[in-house]
């Protein structure tokens, strides 16, 4: 069944420029939140989806349509990601708090104050997990990606994601027990 | 708390703004970008002999049963070939042999070849001697049966009784002699046995095979009809023997013992390699049975006398 973003790289690649400005707005801003998410820094997320549509123009001749757009160009920018991450962040936290401000940018302030202290205390922890497990919870969940697509994504098998994913929520689930919800949240607000 | 939950919290998770001049600086980088006006794709050109990297599980079992199919159907196709000259040269040899069976000229005779013209002329020839060889022999056997009932219709008139009664008993008499013959030749290979043997008589008949050196014929009496020599040690049986053997292993220092025995004559071969003749007959009680064992014991004769046990009948030999 072709899709919008199928239909966008054909007219791509017979020459229409208004389709490649079509993509951009179709898949900029979820490139974006999810480089955001992971490099914790505005700058070098948007630095990174400019990388990463770059290279989706390089790459867009030889792209063969055996996965969807969408996992193709998270494929791109997750090795975009993984690629900055070792050159010049090996090790990195995020904390609690611009969780907040994301979240203070959505409904408001009175709701997000009664439902989402435990919200950003997983959030926190996902960011606390093993790279794989993190990066798999942010192209699953956070992207929606099935998974499928977060595993042409990784470049791993789809076995793998669901064992990911599944060590993944049990390691949160053991993280984000009531006992030990301040913890948390005193840890990663001290690293801060 | 638990993982249904944190699914849901994950899947509302915040979505990051993106900055407002993200969108222009990539929608500049698109245009500015060579690569995205450029011509369609174009199809990969296929690699030479991609199709056949791609297809050559599928062809090579094909090339391997039509290359086997073809070697099979020439195979048949040459064992035809030869069985059809087989046949010919079946029918063209199978032609002469019918008229030789025949024996009629059938056939063709110039079309069989002049050796075997020949060999069946010889054939022939060698065919006729053996009828007439046959014929002389049944001629020959027939005047043997003639001749022979001749001669005992002859002999049958030719004898008074008295005549017939005195060949008769000269007859009885010259096998009684030859069985005591006999028993001293196996008298003497027994000794002979007992020389190499630690002086022990052997125990049984068929050990002195060595000593008799195959002439078994002197186990069997000359008078005992009902009974043929052995040719052989392997075929020896009991059959084979007339006598009597009657010391097994035993030692030589009883050279009275009795050692063979002729149930027909009654002579008696002893230990010591003696034969006494008629024994059993003529004098019965001489025998003496102890501890199991038989031993011939003359009563000690008169000193007056010497030669009247001779002369009784019973005679050493």
């Amino acid at each position: 069944m072709k899709t919008e973003a199928d239909d966008l790289v054909e007219r791509i690649a017979k020459g229409e420029q208004v389709a490649a400005v079509d993509l951009i707005d179709l898949f900029y801003e979820r490139i974006y939140a999810f480089l955001r998410r992971l490099s914790s820094n505005d700058a070098d997320a948007a630095d990174l989806t400019q990388k990463t549509f770059e290279r989706v123009w390089q790459a867009l001749p030889s792209f063969s349509g055996r996965s969807s757009v969408g996992s193709w160009i998270h494929s791109i920018a997750y090795h975009i990601y993984v690629d900055w991450r070792r050159a010049s962040h090996p090790g990195e936290a995020r904390s609690s708090e611009w969780w907040a401000e994301c979240a203070g940018a959505g409904p408001g302030p009175d709701e997000i104050a009664a439902r989402n202290d435990l919200s950003a205390t997983t959030y926190a922890a996902v960011d606390q997990l093993p790279p794989e497990l993190r990066d798999t919870v942010h192209l699953h969940y956070y992207q929606e990606l099935t998974l499928q697509e977060t595993a042409e994504a990784m470049g791993v098998a789809t076995s793998t994601v669901k064992y990911r994913v599944r060590q993944a929520l049990t390691e949160l689930q053991q993280k984000v027990a009531p006992s030990n919800t301040g913890r948390i949240s005193q840890t990663t607000s001290r690293k801060i | 708390m638990s993982t249904t939950e944190i699914e849901n919290i994950l899947h509302r998770a915040p979505q990051p703004k993106a900055p407002g001049n993200l969108q222009q600086r990539l929608k500049a980088q698109a245009l500015s970008v060579p690569r995205v006006s450029a011509t369609p794709r174009a199809p990969r050109p296929a690699a030479p002999g991609s199709w056949l990297a791609r297809w050559w599980p599928a062809l090579a079992p094909t090339v391997v049963s039509l290359a086997c199919a073809a070697t099979l159907s020439f195979q048949q196709k040459e064992f035809r070939q030869l069985r059809t000259e087989l046949e010919s040269h079946g029918k063209a040899q199978g032609r002469p042999i019918a008229i030789a069976v025949n024996g009629g000229p059938s056939g063709d005779p110039g079309a069989a070849p002049a050796s075997e013209q020949n060999e069946l002329l010889r054939l022939r020839s060698l065919a006729a001697s053996l009828s007439a060889e046959v014929a002389k022999l049944e001629q020959t056997q027939a005047d043997n049966a003639r001749l022979r009932a001749q001669l005992a219709s002859r002999s049958a008139a030719m004898f008074s009784p008295e005549e017939a009664n005195a060949l008769e008993e000269a007859r009885d008499r010259a096998m009684s002699i030859q069985c005591v013959n006999q028993l001293k030749q196996l008298g003497l290979a027994v000794r002979i046995w007992a020389n190499d043997h630690g002086e022990l008589s052997p125990p049984n008949v068929l050990c002195l095979s060595n000593e008799l050196s195959g002439h078994f014929d002197v186990l069997v009496c000359p008078a005992d009809a009902g009974r043929q020599p052995a040719s052989d040690p392997g075929s020896f049986t009991a059959a084979n023997c007339s006598y009597e053997y009657l010391a097994p292993s035993a030692p030589e220092t009883e050279p009275q013992r009795i050692l063979f025995r002729c149930p027909i004559h009654g002579n008696l071969g002893l230990v010591d390699g003696s034969v006494q003749r008629a024994i059993v007959k003529n004098h019965p009680d001489w025998i003496v049975q102890r501890d199991g064992k038989l031993y011939m014991e003359a009563p000690p004769a008169p000193v007056a006398e010497p030669r009247n046990s001779q002369s009784s009948g019973s005679n050493q030999n």
